[in-house]
């Protein structure tokens, strides 16, 4: 299955939710999921699933002042 | 108000920000630049709210603070460079960390501090207090900034959940940090001047690598504490 991830093509090998998507990419931090250019809801990661050509901004956002 | 007239606004907007009071939590990179253009402005009371002293390492960027200050609070520091530069403005002082009741004693907060959790509590605060407050993080060459009004628009819990782990900051040159902090200033005016913001329920994200200015949309989450 094929994504975009901030605007990079990216191959899955299997169907995945975004909480699965942030799991398999050990994603930590501060950050917010953009898919098909909608934010998702941290509450909805484990039931939103990808499919192909979706489109997936990680938004990292930073703490430092 | 000859001091204000390349302000360019109307005597009642120049009066309402006469009549504002501010507080600023965090008296470093971000602060000094939103401290300098708050004053610039003219908005009649600043409060400073920060518990640290002023280091040899800030002055790569906290340009309101002199090299004699090294050791002084930073809410001195910034106390006398406010009185020195336009001293019609109240300043009150606040060397310890912030707190709620700070936030009932103002009209606006300005997140100004350097770690996830403190701009969680500063947020916490606003909600409880119902006053509106201005969120900006600076790292590297990447910045954001969000305003948020309690209740009504997305606040920082909507956006991030209760993801509150720290973050790691390892510094920032003074073009960067600057520039989000003009930003934040931009916006306190906004909500000072038109009880409005230009963001609300959004993010704005600045890559200084490539000059890209990205605003996301993030709604109301319902799940949210507020
Ligand atoms: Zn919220």
């Amino acid at each position: 299955m094929h994504i975009k991830v901030n605007g990079k093509p990216v191959e899955l090998e299997y169907e995945m939710t975004v909480g699965e998507f942030v799991q398999d990419r050990a994603l930590k931090g501060m950050f917010a999921i953009e898919k098909n250019l909608k934010i998702i809801n941290k509450e909805d990661y484990s039931t939103e699933l990808l499919q192909e050509g979706d489109s997936i901004e990680i938004v990292g956002f930073v703490g430092g002042g | 108000m000859n001091r204000y007239l390349k302000n360019n606004l109307s005597k009642e907007i120049q009066e309402i920000l006469q009549s504002a009071k501010v507080l600023i939590c965090g008296c470093g990179g971000l602060g000094s630049g939103v401290i300098s253009n708050l004053a610039g402005l003219g908005i009649g009371t600043l409060g400073l709210c920060d518990f640290d002293k002023v280091e040899i390492t800030n002055l790569n960027r906290q340009f309101i603070h002199k090299y004699e200050n090294i050791g002084k609070f930073k809410t001195e520091s910034a106390r006398e460079w406010i009185k020195s530069y336009n001293p019609d403005i109240e300043v009150k002082t606040y060397a310890e960390p912030a707190k709620e009741w700070m936030f009932s004693e103002y009209d606006i907060a300005v997140d100004c501090t350097d770690n996830f959790k403190i701009k969680f509590q500063l947020n916490d605060f606003a909600l409880n207090t119902d006053k509106p407050l201005v969120h900006a993080g600076v790292q590297g060459e990447q910045g954001q900034v969000m305003s948020i009004i309690p209740h009504q628009t997305s606040c920082l819990r909507c956006v991030l959940g209760d993801n509150s782990e720290e973050t790691e900051n390892s510094g920032v040159i003074s073009p960067v940090v600057n520039t989000i902090a003009a930003i934040e200033s931009l916006e306190v005016f906004k909500l000072i001047a038109n009880k409005e913001a230009a963001l609300l329920n959004k993010v704005l994200f600045i890559n200084f690598k490539n000059y890209s200015f990205k605003t996301i949309d993030f709604s109301k989450n319902p799940h949210c504490i507020c």
